[in-house]
């Protein structure tokens, strides 16, 4: 059961280390819900989770490394007081794009299954 | 049925809900980047940290001949061995590239006027102007002439392919934050890219147009007064040349014709002339006076502020060269620097090389204009301009033998101080190889060779100080000057008329120069250059002469100069303005009319050390008294019905204060009564005091000149996130230290010679033009404090190993 999504997350972060693509967050928890969610909730929960999780990770350990000067830079240009407030953004963007991708990925199985019935 | 329904409306529903995250993340809008790109943190902004500061120890680089090594220092300033022209000049375009890609590319598309593809239809307007003032003309006929010379067509070369050996093995992921933003890539490097940036350089310290304003001066109030109030040679000037040098030629200049121009048009705006002009100061001091008994070369050159910094400090080893100093991202070489024999400093020469002529053409259709009774045909130049997100847009330029005519009659030019209707003639335009001249320099190692260098440079004309460790000083004011009539090219020309065209050139041997003089130092700061004696006529736009006469009293007064008493010089900020004005204007003041708040800034003024310093008073209550004062004495005397005329200079107003107290421009025309120096004096006095209490409220430490006027450092696409904004600086425009709103020196140079050479250096910014880098404006707090950093002159890789230096070795192929 917790197979799935380490499997998932293990392949956004390998195809997002060797192309340049920010889209594997939806493509791949849209994939990953065809086949395991039970739910449409279980859908959105499982692709926010496994987006969530690699960008929240990731953005935390260039912040804590080298990103830093960077993030505050760019928090200042977007009238954000923090840089690490940056963090929270980009785990959010990624928790709406997985979750949303990872429920149409129920869906679509949900109307086949139904189909086929 | 029902069930059937309601899982396809979920699904319909969170499809388009995806969708719709997915089309609100991929795509830009408006300002803002794609944010899904942009906040990706394995290729977006996070990419853009400081893993461009960590060095590779090896790189392969095919393009080369031979292996190089670059020696990085603690302030990432790169020292490139090479063991070939070709390998050390791709190395330092590699370099270049590596720390400043997007400023260099950035810059060069401004230039071209190519900015509308990347920042869209805003931008059109100024793509306009940059094509038809003819840009890529320029360096069209600057790149053909530096093809020629085989010296410098192999440096750009290699320069070039050094630049885009960086940009094929860009990743997506580390592309510049710049890129990221405004989402586009860079296109390969090509040396007209390095041409266009020369011109760039020509134009903002060459284009000084003040012709609407002098023509329309001349019809309003006639040339006399107008050459009082905007004279060329500025009152009290000292030129650079030390007056009494005697010239032993008299050429044949060219005559001027009888019957003056009136231009039919001139257009509405045209009338704002700054306080402050990209300028510099520079001087060398001979051996007789300094304390190591070698020569001292000094150079800090003023210009507007920018991050990225718009120099790069770096140091060349090659072949027959070892050079270090500031070099342009962009450009091979080194533009101010040094070596071991000799060094070198620019400043802005000021001198007009660029006239306008107003054209008459033979119908609508722009084929054929007149010249000299005849029609004569015009030749055209068709631009594309290319528009992110929109249709492209073909524009026309006509040419005359002047040059192009920037705006037609009936067009509003969108550099208010272009006139329109006129064709331009710059010495831009023409043929040159400054890269030739600057390449020269770099190698120089005595005066012979100086001069074989300065005589190749054009455009933009400089006053170039030297000095080499056999113990010459010297200083030309170099350039391609055209030989005028008495005033010609100060108002617009008849450009159907040759006698207004331009007649030869004056003789490289004839231009202004001093030569190891009996001062033992030479020094300019923009003034004009020589004395009356002198033959021909020079037009320009020549500062007033505070800051070069500070410079030569201070200089004169030295005898054991040393780096840091150098360094103290340059960072000086008494301003010889305010001590020659302010005593006389509060003599003026009546002090029993002035109430309480009044009389504690009058005491502060009469207790001021006439220096601006940041964290005193008296230079903000005399900027803003100086302010009104100005505004009174002059406003009714500069405008008229349909257009007004620019305020004089500070030292025009000045010498009325000084010594011409009863003068009737201090009479204020639109009142009955009859004013005095005395009443102009206390009205802005007075106006002074209760404008400053509403700006900056009651006396306080809100006061301070450093927090009132404040410096900023511009990035170059004015996103204040990424600039230095409300440095507290001292100094103002017409100190030695020259500071203004964005304004100041870009670079400073303290060049001590002799049998080992020592440089200080600093300027405000760093190396890295990275965002996300620790080097990206870490020396811009230092320079504030005026402070400097010792240089490493290096002379084999091997010097100073084992310090905190990193080594970099670039591999050929073979």
């Amino acid at each position: 059961m917790i197979l799935g999504p380490i499997v998932c997350i293990i392949l956004i972060l390998l195809l997002q280390l060797i192309t340049p693509f920010w889209w594997w967050i939806m493509v791949i928890p849209f994939i990953h819900n065809v086949i395991t969610a039970t739910s449409g909730r279980d859908g959105f929960t499982r692709g926010a989770t496994c987006a969530g999780v690699v960008w929240l990770a990731a953005s935390l350990y260039l912040f804590l490394t080298s990103s830093s000067i960077i993030a505050e830079r760019v928090a200042d240009m977007f009238f954000v007081r923090f840089g690490w407030t940056l963090i929270i953004i980009t785990a959010l963007v990624a928790v709406i794009a997985g979750g949303l991708a990872g429920s149409s990925g129920y869906f679509i199985k949900a109307i086949f299954l139904q189909e086929k019935k | 049925m029902c069930r059937n329904f309601s899982t396809w409306l979920k699904f319909i529903i969170s499809l388009i809900l995806a969708a719709l995250a997915f089309y609100g993340l991929h795509f830009s809008h408006g300002q803002l980047p794609a944010l899904g790109n942009f906040v990706n943190p394995f290729s977006g902004f996070w990419q853009n940290n400081k893993s461009s500061d960590v060095l590779p120890q090896v790189l392969d680089l095919d393009e080369l001949r031979d292996s190089v090594v670059i020696v990085w220092d603690e302030r990432h300033v790169p020292h490139i061995f090479a063991r070939n022209d070709h390998d050390l000049y791709l190395a330092q375009g590699y370099v270049h590239a590596r720390d400043r890609l997007w400023q260099m590319e950035f810059q060069t598309h401004a230039v071209a006027g190519r900015l509308s593809e990347i920042i869209g239809p805003d931008a059109i307007e100024y793509d306009r102007c940059q094509r038809r003032t003819g840009f890529m003309y320029a360096a069209e006929n600057a790149l053909e002439a530096m093809h020629q010379d085989a010296r410098t067509r192999t440096i750009l070369e290699a320069y070039a392919a050094g630049v885009n050996a960086y940009i094929n093995t860009l990743q997506e992921k580390h592309l510049p934050l710049e890129y990221k933003l405004l989402d586009y890539r860079p296109e390969p490097w090509t040396p007209l890219k390095t041409a266009l940036l020369i011109k760039y350089m020509a134009w903002y310290l060459s284009a000084f147009i003040y012709e609407i304003p002098y023509t329309r001066a001349r019809k309003a109030i006639g040339e006399k007064t107008t050459l009082e109030l905007y004279p060329i040679i500025r009152p009290d000037n000292e030129p650079i040349v030390p007056v009494g040098t005697t010239w032993p030629f008299w050429p044949r200049l060219p005559r001027k014709p009888y019957t003056p121009f009136s231009p039919r048009m001139i257009s509405a705006s045209g009338a704002e002339r700054k306080e402050y002009v990209p300028g510099s100061n520079n001087w060398a001091i001979s051996g007789e006076k300094t304390f190591s008994g070698h020569p001292i070369l000094c150079n800090d050159a003023h210009l507007d502020l920018q991050l990225p910094s718009l120099w790069y400090e770096n140091q060349l080893i090659g072949h027959q060269i070892n050079v270090y100093g500031a070099s342009l991202p962009g450009a091979p070489g080194v533009i101010i620097g040094f070596n071991k024999f000799v060094a070198w400093g620019l400043t802005n020469a000021g001198t007009d090389v660029m006239d306008w002529y107003e054209i008459t053409f033979k119908d609508d259709a722009k084929s054929m204009y007149r010249r000299d009774g005849k029609w004569v045909p015009t030749s055209i130049r068709i631009d594309t301009i290319r528009v992110k997100g929109e249709a492209a847009i073909v524009d026309t330029t006509y040419y005359t033998h002047h040059g192009p005519v920037v705006y037609l009659p009936e067009e509003i030019p969108y550099n208010e101080q272009i006139p329109a209707g006129c064709a331009l003639r710059w010495t831009g335009h023409d043929p040159s190889n400054e890269a030739l001249a600057i390449i020269l320099l770099n190698k120089a190692s005595n005066y012979d060779d100086y001069k074989i260098a300065v005589s190749l440079y054009d455009c933009p004309a400089q006053n170039i100080a030297f000095a080499s460790r056999d113990g010459d000083i010297v200083l030309w004011h170099c350039g391609k000057f055209p030989m005028r009539w008495a005033g010609q090219g100060l108002y617009i020309m008849d450009g159907s008329n040759s006698a207004h065209d331009w007649r030869g050139w004056i003789p490289r041997e004839h231009i202004p120069r001093v030569e190891n003089p009996l001062r033992e130092f030479v020094s300019s700061a923009n003034q004009y250059p020589v004395g009356q004696q002198y033959p021909y006529f020079l037009n320009g736009d020549y500062v007033p002469a505070e800051r070069g006469k500070r410079i030569n009293l201070l200089l004169a007064d030295i005898n054991q100069a040393t780096p840091q008493q150098m360094m103290a010089l340059q960072c000086d900020v008494h301003d010889l303005h305010a001590e020659a004005v302010v005593p006389v204007m509060l003599s003026y003041l009546d002090t029993l009319k002035l109430n309480a708040d009044e009389m504690e800034c009058y005491h502060k003024l009469t207790r001021w050390s006439y220096e601006y310093r940041a964290g005193y008073l008296g230079p903000t209550i005399f900027d803003y008294w100086w302010q009104e004062f100005c505004q009174r004495t002059w406003l009714d005397d500069i405008q008229f019905d349909t257009f007004s005329l620019p305020m004089p200079r500070r030292d025009i107003t000045r010498q009325l204060i000084v010594k011409k107290p009863e003068s009737a421009y201090f009479d204020n025309k639109q009142t009955g009564e009859k004013e005095t120096i005395d009443d102009i004096a206390l009205q802005s006095f007075k106006a002074m005091v209760s404008r400053l209490i509403e700006d900056l409220g009651q006396m306080s430490t809100d006061w301070q000149w450093g927090k009132v006027k404040g410096t900023d450092i511009i990035h170059l696409l004015k996103i204040p996130a990424l600039g230095r904004y409300r440095l507290a600086t001292d100094g103002s425009h017409a100190t030695i230290n020259v500071k203004a709103e964005a304004f100041g020196p870009s670079w400073r140079m303290i060049v001590a010679l002799g049998n080992r050479v020592q440089g200080w250096s600093i300027y405000p910014g760093g190396q890295s033009g990275h965002p996300g880098s620790a080097f990206y404006d870490n020396f811009v707090d230092d320079w504030v404090r005026g402070m400097y950093y010792e240089v490493h002159f290096l002379n084999t890789i091997h010097d100073r190993e084992g310090e905190e230096f990193t080594r970099t070795i670039l591999r050929g192929a073979s």
